[in-house]
C-alpha cells in the first residue's frame, strides 16, 4: 500500500501553487464520495471466452450464481470532481491528503464477506452427503443428520426436509387441484368481472370464436362475444335458420331504461327519431306494450343517424293509465354506439325530464331464429302450474315471497298468458309446417310481445339431445290438444303482457331464486327412483316460477315485402311453386326473441340446446341478413359513427394483411387500378366524374395514367384508347344529360367533410323506389331520387347477372355504352349460351406510379447497407411507403361500393349489399333507359339499373343488377 | 470425461492513477497482459494462454484480481506477469498509462483463492 501510495503521490504532485479553491473542491469531494455507492456491482458475462451461445451462457450462469461479483467503480458517478475544477477537460487531480483507510476497511470487509459467502456455499446439485469424500460417507447419514460432520449438519437438515413441505406456500399447485370444480369457478367469478364475460361465456368460449378485447372492430362493445362456432360452417347454421332453430345469445345488446310520464317519454323520441318513424314509434300497440318498435336513432339534430333501437313499453293496466303517472321504457342499443346513443339520451332526458337508468346486467336476451323455433320455445318452457297447491310450493325456501304473491293476485292473468302463449306458438309453427295452414299469415305481428310464467326448465332437461316435435309437446298437456282443436279459440292478443318483470325488487328476487345446478340434478335423480305422487311432490319442491318475456321476430326481410308497398313482382310472387334458389323466402329470419332475469342464463341455455337448437355467434346474424341482402348494423351503416369505426377498423386489419407480406407477394393494387383496397373511400364517390377525380388522388410526383400507352404491348395500348374514347363519350353524355345536378354534389362535397352523409332510410321512399323500378317506371323513380338531397348514398341489393361474388370492398363502377354493346353480342351470340356466356368487360394493366420509387429506394437501401458497413454513424432513414390508397384510376368511374358480399345458399349464387351516389344511381337509370334492348329484351333476365361491379384482387367487371333496399 | 485443470492466481494491481482505478475493468487487465505475452513468448505464447485467460473475480476497490489460466500454461503466465508495466495502448485512446501487478498466490481451485483472500485481507489491514 505504501507503493501505492508513492506513485499516486508522485504522479499528482500536489500543487501548493495553486488557489486554495482547487483544495477546497478536493475536501468537497472526498466527502461527497462518502455519500455516494462506494461499488457498482456488475455480473461479469460478457468476457471473452463466454460469448458462444445462449446454452452456454446459462450454464456459466449457473455456475457462477454464487460466485462473488465484480466490484468496478462507476466512471461517471466518480467523475463528480470534473465539475468544480475550472477546466472540465483537465482531469488532472489532486490527490487527497489522507489516505481513505475507513473506505478500504469497508470494502475489504465486504470482500471478505463475499468470499465467505463463496467459500461455505455448498455448491452445484450436491447432496450434503456427496460433498463428502467416499470414506466419510455414512449409510444412516441420510435419515440420521447427526452422523454427518457439524460443518455440514446445518445444510443436510435443511435438505432433509421434503419438499411438498417446503413448497407449501409456493404458486404452482397440480392441475388436477387446480382444475377442480371449485377452484374453477372461483377463478371464472374472479375473471368474469372484469372482462366482460356474458352469462353464457364459458359454454361459448369453449365451442366457439371469441371477439378478442384487442381487436379494434370489437373494442368498444365491453362485452366479449361468440362470433362463430368452431364444430361447423355456417351452412349448418344456415340450414338452422331456413329449417329449424338458430339460437344467439345477445345478451350483450344494452338495456337502457327510460322513466316519465308517457308524454315526456313521447317528446324525447320526437327529437331522437326521424319523422318519417314516428308512426312506427307512437303507434298505440306500441304505447300499451303489446308491441316492441324497431327504428333508427338520431342524434339532437335528426339528422345523422346513429344506430337501430328496440323500443319496448311497460304495460299499464286501464285504471293506472294517468299522464302523470310514471312509465317504464326499454331501449335496447348496439354495443358498438352505445357511448354515442346514451350521450344523446342523458342530454335529452335532462331537458325532458326523464331518468334513465342502465339496466344491461339484468336481462339476458336470447335470439330464436327459424321455422321451429315457436316449437323449441313450446317444449322448452314448460308452464308454471297456477292452481291451489300454489300455496304449498310458497313453502320451498328459495321461491320468491313477492313473486308468489304477484302471482297470487294475478292468477287468472297468469293463466290466460299461459293458454295465450301456447296457443301463439301453436299458430307460429302450424303457419310454417301445416299444409292447410301455410297460406295463412300469422296474427301475430312484428315485435308482438308476451309474457309467460315458466318453469325452471332443467327440470325437463331431456338425458340425450332430443329433437323436440309439435306431437310430443302436446302429448304432454292433453289439454291443449282439446283447445287446438277448437281452431276459433278467442285469441287474447288484445290482452296486455302484464309481467312481474318490470318491477325491479320482484326480479331482484327472481335472481337470487335459482337453484345451484347440483341441487337440481341430484333431487331430479332421486326423484327418479320414487313413483307416482311422491315423484311429482318431489319436482314440484324443485319448480320455480320465472318470468319472461317473448317477443316476435318477423322475417328479416319482410318489411320490404309488406303488402302495403308490394310492388308488381313482389306481389305475384307464388310461394307454392317458387324455385329453391329465388332468394329466401319472405319469413326467413323469423322467430322469437326471449328475455330472461339475470342468472337465469344458463340454466335456460343449456336446455335450449338439449332441444337441438343450434347455437350461433354474430357471424350467423351477419351471414343472414346477407341471405336477404339486408344491411347488417354495424358494418352496412356507413353513415353512423359505429359504422365508421368498423371500417377504420377493418382498414387497419387489411393493411396490415397486405403489408405484412413480402413487396413480391402482395396484389399491386396500382397495376389493377383499384384505389381503396382496404376500406372504401365513401368522399371519392361524390366527386364529380371529370378532372377533379383524378387531381384529388394524384397527391405525390407520380407520372400520370396514360404513361403506360407508349411502353406496353400494341394489344394494350389499341385497347386502352378503345376504352379511353367510350369513357369520355360517356361522360360527355353523362354531363349532357344531367350538367346542372352533377354540379350540385361536387360543390358540396367540396364544403362538407364525410360527416355530412347521408343514407337513403326512409322506409316508405325506398319501397316505392323499388314498386316503381319493378314496374319499370323509372322516369318517376329518377324523379324521386333526384328529390333526395346530395350528398346522399342508396343502400342496394347486388345480384350478379350470372356469375361472380361479391365481396366487401368491391367497386361498383359505372358501365360505358361500348360495354352494354358487348353484352349484346355476346347474349345475342347463336354459338354462345345467351345470359350464361355473357363475361363482363376487363380493366386493362396499368402503370405503377409507385414502380420508380419502390426501385430507386430498395436502391438506396442497398446503398447505404453498404455505407453502413463503412460508417456506422449514418443516420437511418426509412423510406418505407405504406400507402392506404392507390393513385390509379381505374377506366371505368368508381360510382359505389360493396359494404358485405357473399356466395348466397337461398340464392345459389352471388349476393351482397353495397352502396352507391345518388346521382350516379340517377345518370346509370338515365343513360339505361335510352337503351332500348336492354329495357326490352335484357331485362327479362335481369333487371336495371345494371351496373359493373370489380373485386379488389382482380381485372375482371361483372354485370350486377341493382335494387334499392333500407 | 477428462478435467480441465486450471490455476487460479490471485493478484494485487498497483495502478498509477485514479483514472486507470476507475476504469479498471476485466478487459483493461487481460489487454495488458496480452500486450506483454505477446513481447515475451511470441505468437505462441499468447495464443496458447490468452484464449483461456479470464478474470474470475475483480475489485476496484480492494484492487484484488483472480485470474484463471490452464495449469499447462500457468508458469509462463506467472513469469510474464512481474513484467507487465503499462495498459495495451489501444485502450485508452492511445495513451498507456502504467500498472503492475504483485502476485499474491497460485491455486488449483477458485475456492483456495477466495480462501487466501479471507486470510490475506486481515494481513494487510
Amino acid at each position: 500500500m505504501d507503493n501505492l501510495k508513492n506513485t499516486e503521490k508522485n504522479d499528482f504532485p500536489v500543487a501548493d501553487s495553486k488557489s486554495s479553491t482547487s483544495l477546497k473542491g478536493t475536501t468537497q469531494a472526498t466527502d461527497a464520495s462518502d455519500k455516494l455507492p462506494e461499488s457498482n456491482v456488475k455480473s461479469e458475462i460478457k468476457s471473452a471466452d463466454e460469448k458462444k451461445e445462449s446454452s452456454h451462457l446459462k450454464k456459466w450462469k449457473k455456475r457462477m450464481r454464487f460466485q462473488p461479483k465484480n466490484v468496478t467503480l462507476d466512471p461517471e458517478k466518480h467523475e463528480y470532481y470534473k465539475d468544480l475544477l475550472p477546466d472540465p477537460k483537465d482531469d488532472t487531480f489532486e490527490l487527497p491528503r489522507a489516505v481513505p483507510v475507513a473506505e478500504y476497511v469497508e470494502e475489504a470487509k465486504k470482500e471478505v464477506k463475499a468470499m465467505l459467502a463463496a467459500v461455505k456455499q455448498h455448491s452445484g446439485s450436491k447432496t450434503a452427503l456427496q460433498t463428502l469424500p467416499k470414506h466419510m460417507r455414512r449409510r444412516a447419514a441420510s435419515h440420521n443428520v447427526k452422523r454427518l460432520p457439524i460443518r455440514l449438519r446445518e445444510l443436510a437438515s435443511q435438505q432433509m426436509i421434503p419438499p411438498s413441505e417446503s413448497s407449501k406456500t409456493g404458486e404452482k399447485v397440480c392441475r388436477r387441484k387446480r382444475r377442480k370444480k371449485l377452484a374453477l369457478q372461483n377463478e371464472y367469478a374472479k375473471r368474469a368481472g372484469n372482462q366482460g364475460w356474458l352469462e353464457t361465456h364459458l359454454w361459448h368460449s369453449k365451442r366457439f370464436h371469441m371477439t378478442e378485447n384487442s381487436d379494434k372492430h370489437y373494442q368498444h362493445w365491453s362485452h366479449r362475444v361468440s362470433i362463430y362456432p368452431n364444430d361447423k360452417s355456417f351452412r349448418a347454421c344456415y340450414r338452422a335458420v331456413a329449417k329449424h332453430c338458430l339460437i344467439q345469445d345477445i345478451s350483450y345488446f344494452h338495456c337502457v331504461e327510460l322513466t316519465g310520464s308517457q308524454i315526456n317519454v313521447k317528446n324525447m323520441f320526437k327529437n331522437m327519431i326521424q319523422q318519417h318513424e314516428h308512426s312506427s314509434v307512437f303507434d298505440d300497440g306500441v304505447l300499451s306494450g303489446k308491441i316492441e318498435a324497431e327504428v333508427m336513432m338520431c342524434d339532437l339534430t335528426c339528422d345523422k343517424v346513429i344506430c337501430p333501437v328496440r323500443i319496448l313499453w311497460q304495460p299499464k293496466l286501464e285504471d293506472n293509465q294517468d299522464t302523470i303517472s310514471k312509465h317504464v321504457v326499454w331501449c335496447w342499443i348496439h354495443p358498438a354506439p352505445y357511448k354515442e346513443a346514451t350521450k344523446v339520451l342523458e342530454q335529452l332526458s335532462t331537458t325532458h325530464g326523464v331518468s334513465t337508468s342502465d339496466r344491461t346486467g339484468d336481462f339476458n336476451r336470447f335470439r330464436f331464429t327459424g321455422p321451429k323455433s315457436s316449437v323449441t320455445l313450446m317444449s322448452t318452457l314448460q308452464l308454471i302450474k297456477v292452481g291451489e297447491d300454489l300455496t304449498s310450493q310458497n313453502s320451498a325456501e328459495h321461491l320468491s315471497a313477492k313473486l308468489s304473491s304477484w302471482i297470487n293476485e294475478n292468477k287468472d292473468e297468469v293463466k290466460k298468458q299461459q293458454l295465450d302463449f301456447s296457443l301463439t306458438m301453436l299458430e307460429c309453427h302450424r303457419c310454417n309446417f301445416h299444409k292447410t295452414h301455410k297460406q295463412l299469415t300469422t296474427r301475430v305481428c312484428h315485435g308482438a310481445v308476451m309474457s309467460v310464467l315458466v318453469n325452471d326448465p332443467r327440470l325437463t332437461l331431456p338425458l340425450q339431445k332430443t329433437k323436440p316435435t309439435l306431437k310430443s309437446t302436446l302429448s304432454q298437456e292433453p289439454s291443449l290438444l282439446d283447445a287446438s282443436e277448437v281452431d276459433d279459440h278467442e285469441k287474447s292478443l288484445e290482452e296486455l303482457p302484464l309481467s312481474p318483470k318490470w318491477k325491479s325488487e320482484i326480479l331482484e328476487e327472481v335472481a337470487l331464486s335459482r337453484l345451484p345446478d347440483h341441487v337440481t340434478s341430484t333431487r331430479k335423480n332421486e326423484a327418479k327412483f320414487t313413483l307416482g305422487e311422491e315423484k311429482t311432490k318431489k319436482l314440484d319442491s324443485l319448480a320455480t316460477p320465472v318470468p319472461v318475456l317473448l317477443i316476435r321476430r318477423s322475417g328479416i326481410a319482410s318489411h320490404l315485402k309488406k303488402p302495403g308497398f308490394e310492388g308488381v313482382a313482389g306481389g305475384t310472387e307464388v310461394t307454392e311453386g317458387r324455385s329453391v334458389h329465388a332468394g329466401p323466402p319472405e319469413d326467413f329470419g323469423s322467430g322469437w326473441d326471449l328475455i330472461l332475469p339475470k342468472k337465469w342464463g344458463t340454466a335456460f341455455w343449456i336446455p335450449f340446446v338439449y332441444h337441438r337448437a343450434r347455437a350461433g355467434g354474430i357471424r350467423e346474424s351477419e351471414h343472414s341478413h346477407l341471405e336477404c341482402k339486408t344491411p347488417f348494423f354495424p358494418r352496412d351503416f356507413p353513415d353512423t359513427g359505429a359504422g365508421r369505426k368498423w371500417w377504420e377498423a377493418e382498414m387497419e386489419t387489411n393493411l396490415k394483411r397486405h403489408y405484412s407480406k413480402p413487396p413480391a407477394k402482395r396484389v399491386n393494387f396500382s397495376v389493377m387500378a383499384t384505389p381503396f383496397p382496404f376500406s372504401p373511400d365513401w368522399d371519392h364517390i361524390f366527386l364529380p366524374l371529370d378532372g377533379e377525380r383524378e387531381s384529388s388522388l394524384n397527391v405525390g410526383s407520380s407520372p400520370p395514367l396514360k404513361q403506360p400507352v407508349e411502353s406496353k404491348s400494341e394489344l394494350v395500348l389499341t385497347e386502352n384508347q378503345n376504352f379511353a374514347t367510350s369513357f369520355s363519350t360517356v361522360t360527355r353524355k353523362r354531363s349532357a344529360t344531367s350538367s346542372d345536378h352533377d354540379v350540385i354534389p361536387s360543390k358540396k362535397s367540396k364544403d362538407s367533410d364525410i360527416t355530412a352523409m347521408a343514407v337513403l332510410r326512409n322506409k316508405e321512399k325506398v319501397a316505392t323506389l323499388r314498386r316503381l323500378l319493378s314496374a319499370g317506371d323509372f322516369a318517376s323513380a329518377i324523379s324521386l331520387l333526384e328529390s333526395l338531397t346530395p350528398p346522399t348514398l342508396v343502400c342496394v341489393q347486388i345480384s350478379p347477372i350470372n356469375r361472380g361474388t361479391p365481396s366487401a370492398r368491391a367497386m361498383l363502377c359505372a358501365p360505358s355504352s361500348d360495354d352494354f354493346v358487348e353484352l349484346r353480342r355476346e347474349f345475342e351470340d347463336l354459338n354462345g349460351e345467351g345470359l350464361k356466356s355473357c363475361t363482363g368487360p376487363v380493366e386493362p394493366k396499368h402503370w405503377d406510379p409507385y414502380r420508380k420509387e419502390r426501385k430507386l429506394a430498395t436502391e438506396q437501401a442497398k446503398k447505404r447497407r453498404k455505407q453502413k458497413k463503412k460508417d456506422e454513424h449514418a443516420p437511418l432513414q426509412s423510406t418505407n411507403q405504406k400507402p392506404h390508397k392507390f393513385n390509379v384510376l381505374p377506366i371505368r368511374p368508381i360510382i359505389g361500393f360493396v359494404t358485405s358480399g357473399d356466395f348466397l345458399f337461398s340464392y345459389a349464387s352471388g349476393g351482397g349489399v353495397g352502396f352507391i351516389a345518388v346521382d350516379h344511381l340517377v345518370s346509370l337509370l338515365r343513360e339505361q333507359v335510352t337503351n332500348n334492348w336492354l329495357m326490352q329484351e335484357f331485362a327479362k333476365s335481369a333487371k336495371p339499373p345494371i351496373a359493373l361491379m370489380r373485386l379488389i384482387d382482380s381485372t375482371q367487371y361483372r354485370f350486377v343488377s341493382l335494387h334499392p333496399t333500407s | 470425461m477428462v478435467r480441465l485443470k486450471h490455476r487460479y492466481i490471485a493478484l494485487e494491481v498497483v495502478m498509477s492513477k485514479a483514472f486507470l482505478k476507475r476504469n479498471m475493468k476485466p478487459k483493461v487487465i487481460t489487454g495488458a497482459i496480452r500486450m506483454h505475452l505477446n513481447n515475451l513468448y511470441g505468437e505462441l505464447g499468447s495464443a496458447s494462454i490468452y484464449p483461456n485467460l479470464s478474470v474470475r473475480y475483480l475489485n476496484a476497490h480492494t484492487n484484488t484480481i483472480i485470474l484463471r489460466v490452464r495449469r499447462r500454461f500457468a508458469e509462463i503466465l506467472l513469469t510474464v506477469l512481474p513484467f507487465v508495466t503499462a495498459t495495451e495502448s489501444t485502450e485508452f485512446k492511445n495513451t498507456d498509462h502504467k500498472i503492475f501487478f504483485r502476485t499474491l498466490y497460485v491455486s488449483g481451485t477458485i475456492r483456495s483463492a477466495q480462501k487466501f483472500l479471507i486470510r490475506n485481507n486481515p494481513l494487510v489491514l
